[in-house]
């Protein structure tokens, strides 16, 4: 299969983003994720296949709202049929827990790395593995 | 029962919509209410007992947060045993209804009518009149109803 270019990667980063922002259709963000050997490593736990992705999306978008992702780096390594990508997105949200009075707001930047191939069913960049390396909450954020 | 004076009425406003405000335990709101005689009017029901409170109360602070309760008015109006209070209250609050990805910050100016007599068990200001007359929708908020309705 053709190599994967940065731009398509980037495309991919941006649809995954927006995607996330919007609380989109749990069918639309599988269609960014590996049919096959997906694995979300994130600080909730170790999740697998669409099955494991759908469990964690529909908690995700319960928990937090009000969310904008912004890629502040992303980092692309060609290796072979796959590529190596590593990603610095500042995420802010809030969350809230009835019947606490306030809500909490987020503002973390997220170190991320993924490894991305192109699907042979669509032929279109997918993530395979995504891992959330550190969390660093920004100023006057509150933790998780 | 000595009359009450405007500043404890003021210390109940105030009390009031301070504890909305942080959602305190529905047994500090409790508190604040007429042991007999209650009656409450909001644009969801009518409530005419004290424990009627507690499951309204309960939905509220499920339903609203980021309260910010700013009184704009408060006249009293000295009746016999009773104080008549009116009050506009700007109320700013927060909703959100999973799985939506953004919420919606709602602003209304409230208008109520209370009473208020002193209580003979606690010897202090509480409310035995509670009507809401009108909220007046603020900065592009949706009526009232279409809230409730969601």
């Amino acid at each position: 299969m053709e190599p994967l270019t940065e731009v398509e990667i980037r495309r991919l980063a941006d649809d995954w983003y927006r995607n996330l922002d919007v609380h989109a259709p749990v069918e639309v963000v599988l269609a960014l994720v590996a049919e096959d050997g997906f694995e979300i490593r994130i600080p909730e736990g170790t999740f697998r296949g669409h099955d494991g992705f759908t469990e964690v999306y529909e908690s995700w978008i319960r928990r937090f709202f009000d969310e904008t992702h912004k890629v502040n780096q992303l980092n692309v390594t060609p290796t072979g049929d796959m590529a190596d990508v590593t990603v610095v997105v500042n995420w802010q949200a809030r969350a809230w827990d009835p019947p606490e009075p306030k809500s909490k707001w987020l503002d973390i930047d997220a170190y991320q790395t993924w490894v991305v191939q192109r699907s042979p069913a669509s032929g279109l960049p997918v993530i395979l593995t995504y891992t959330v390396d550190a969390m660093k909450p920004m100023p006057g954020s509150a933790s998780l | 029962m000595e009359p009450l004076s405007i500043h404890e009425i003021d210390d109940l406003v105030h009390e009031w919509y301070h504890k909305l405000d942080v959602h305190a335990p529905v047994e500090d709101m409790l508190a604040l209410l007429a042991e007999e005689g209650l009656e409450m009017r909001f644009p969801e029901g009518t409530l005419r007992d004290r424990n009627e409170f507690r499951p309204l109360y309960q939905g509220w602070i499920r339903s609203y947060f980021d309260e910010i309760h700013e009184l704009k008015k408060l006249s009293v109006t000295p009746a016999g045993d009773t104080s008549e209070v009116r009050i506009v209250v700007n109320w700013r609050f927060r909703i959100w209804n999973p799985p939506a990805p953004k919420s919606r910050w709602l602003e209304y100016d409230v208008s109520q009518a209370w009473g208020v007599q002193r209580s003979p068990t606690a010897g202090r200001a509480v409310m035995t009149a509670y009507t809401v007359e009108a909220m007046e929708p603020r900065n592009g908020s949706p009526p009232f109803d279409e809230v409730l309705a969601q």
